[in-house]
């Protein structure tokens, strides 16, 4: 009798541990399903310098400089899927360096030039995707070497 | 009966557990890569060297003048010598973009040697023959890789007696882009 009622016992248990394993990935089942990096382009710099905005804070954008010429480039993407509608927070860096060998230049104004820094965003549910979009400055000084300058930023996804 | 009621209880406790925990923040980070690559095509060049050529100076010394203000320009001697070639100078702008430019010349003097010997190219007399110094309107670049000509000038007082020779100098210039 007691035998049975130890049995009894554990499997309410190990239903109480699956419901609760359900639950969790039930809330965590929103994913990062893709991401694209922030291009500034091909920049011809202006001799005095120049600033290059990816003003992306509205959706996906382009760069644009001052008074330099700049082919191609466009905002960065990160895009959610969930199969509910869960709530997002997103936690840019104020500042990345780009790095070219020993020289650098730094990407800055990253939360307001990228979508839903205030407020977060909600994922669609369904499996549809969010998308967003995310963009930033940088500023090029005058006599900055030429080449190919990369580097990564770290942004946080809050989901509640 | 007692505790199949009681393990119920904890089944019910543990799911909402869950909900609870499962529905609070959850906090992920991801790398996002960013580039970008810089290039600088505009170009400045000396195309041309500032030569006041060959000078058969008048006995009574001579200056000699190369008013490149309004463009491309030779000596001028104000007395009797004979001045045979020579040329402004010639500083070339090539860029993609409309850019305006102003020069800054030499704040000092410029001393023209040979050997022991020197003659003086003024600061003012630079400034005052040559092409879009920074104190007056400048000029624009015409963009499209379509090169903008700077024209520089001067004048050399050359004194009687004046030692034959070659002399030379050098005049550091400095474009101002905005």
């Amino acid at each position: 009798m007691a035998s049975n009622r130890f049995f009894v016992l554990l499997q309410r248990l190990l239903i109480a541990l699956l419901g609760l394993f359900i639950s969790i990935e039930m809330a965590f089942a929103a994913e990062v399903s893709s991401i694209q990096e922030i291009s500034f382009g091909g920049i011809d710099l202006h001799p005095a310098g120049d600033t290059i905005t990816i003003a992306a804070n509205g959706g996906p954008a382009a760069p644009t400089a001052i008074r330099s010429i700049v082919v191609g480039g466009g905002s960065g993407k990160i895009t959610i899927t969930s199969p509910m509608v869960e709530h997002v927070d997103i936690i840019y860096p104020p500042a990345a360096p780009l790095f070219h060998g020993a020289d650098f230049i730094v990407l800055d104004g990253i939360d307001v030039n990228s979508q839903y820094n205030a407020g977060g965003a909600d994922t669609l549910g369904g499996g549809l995707p969010l998308e967003i979009s995310v963009g930033g400055k940088i500023t090029v000084p005058a006599g900055t070497t030429s080449g190919s300058y990369s580097g990564n930023l770290t942004i946080l996804l809050n989901f509640s | 009966m007692r505790v199949q009621k009681f393990t119920c209880g904890i089944g019910v406790l543990f799911f909402l557990i869950g909900l609870v925990w499962g529905t609070s923040a959850f906090a992920g980070a991801l790398s996002m890569t960013a580039t970008a690559v810089i290039t600088t095509s505009t170009t400045e060049t000396v195309t041309t060297d500032l030569d006041f050529g060959s000078i058969d100076l008048d006995p009574a010394g001579d200056t000699i003048t190369i008013d490149a203000s309004g463009g491309s320009a030779t000596p001028a001697a104000g007395a009797a010598s004979v001045v045979t070639g020579g040329t402004s100078g010639l500083i070339t702008i090539v860029s993609q973009v409309v850019m305006h430019v102003d020069v800054t010349y030499p704040a000092a003097d410029v001393t023209l040697t040979s050997g022991a010997n020197t003659l003086t190219l003024t600061s003012a007399n630079i400034i005052a023959n040559s092409q879009y110094d920074d104190g007056g309107a400048g000029a624009d670049t015409l963009g499209g890789g379509t090169p903008l000509s700077i024209n520089v000038g001067g004048v050399i007082v050359i004194p009687a007696g004046q030692a034959n020779g070659t002399y030379t100098g050098t005049i550091n210039v400095t474009v101002n882009y905005s």
